[in-house]
């Protein structure tokens, strides 16, 4: 199976998430961003769920050093964020993600369809 | 904002489709044992002169809200966030005892929502 990784700090929201994806992928948390960039140091991630507002380091910085690193420059990153302005998702792309989904998630359909197209693609 | 705003009953249903009852119970006793000590940390932060850790800890309490449907806490935390955000101590020691009793409505409102769907 497909390795994705969960970089979210607020603890119900991973069990969400967790509970969405862990039929079809693995699955690895982490709460920051600098454990999450050591974590993919060891296993590298098929695609990566970043939550835009950590604690430390946030998902915009996490992204740059993803971007920066040749051996996950070109894994596909997801924002995950709050925000939910109509002109965030054109924000998020320019900044490089490759998809971004809103919280709180009211679809699972929807995540894990933005997904499939990242990972297959 | 009216109690059928301030609380939309659709979202526990919604979350139960989604990942099942287990789960929703889990990420329900996750909100009732995290609320508390967000509204601690924002005390805290408020206390220390940390306004980015109350910040975090108001985005955090938001994010949940929105999860299980609380709107009304959910938009009192984003204002809070806003304000932490904006280093404005005052708005922000103003809004305290407000998001304490929001809290304690979205606890009463989520608990008897758990008991009436038998999760």
């Amino acid at each position: 199976m497909k390795k994705i990784a969960v970089v979210e700090d607020n603890p119900d929201n991973r069990l969400l998430v967790r509970a969405i994806l862990e039929h079809d992928f693995v699955v690895a948390e982490y709460e920051t961003g600098t454990a999450a960039l050591e974590g993919f140091g060891v296993e590298r991630p098929d695609l990566v769920l970043l939550d835009i507002s950590l604690p430390g380091m946030d998902g915009v910085e996490v992204l740059k050093r993803i971007r920066a690193d040749a051996t996950l420059a070109s894994v596909p990153v997801i924002a995950l964020t709050a925000h939910a302005m109509a002109t965030d998702r054109e924000q998020f792309l320019s900044a490089g993600f490759d998809e971004y989904v809103a919280k709180p998630i009211t679809s699972e359909v929807e995540l894990l369809g933005k997904i499939e197209r990242l990972i297959e693609r | 904002m009216n109690a059928n705003t301030w609380f939309d009953e659709h979202a526990l249903p919604r979350l139960e489709r989604m990942v099942g009852v287990q789960v929703l119970g889990e990420v329900l006793d996750l909100y009732f044992e995290n609320a508390p000590k967000r509204v601690a940390a924002v005390r805290a932060g408020l206390g220390s002169e940390d306004l980015e850790a109350a910040a975090l800890a108001l985005h955090d309490l938001k994010s949940s809200a929105g999860m299980l449907g609380v709107s009304g806490l959910q938009q009192l935390a984003e204002e809070m966030e806003r304000l932490a955000r904006q280093n404005d101590a005052d708005g922000l020691r103003a809004r305290v005892e407000p998001l304490e009793a929001a809290v304690a409505r979205a606890d009463s409102l989520l608990r008897d929502a758990r008991v009436r769907r038998g999760v």
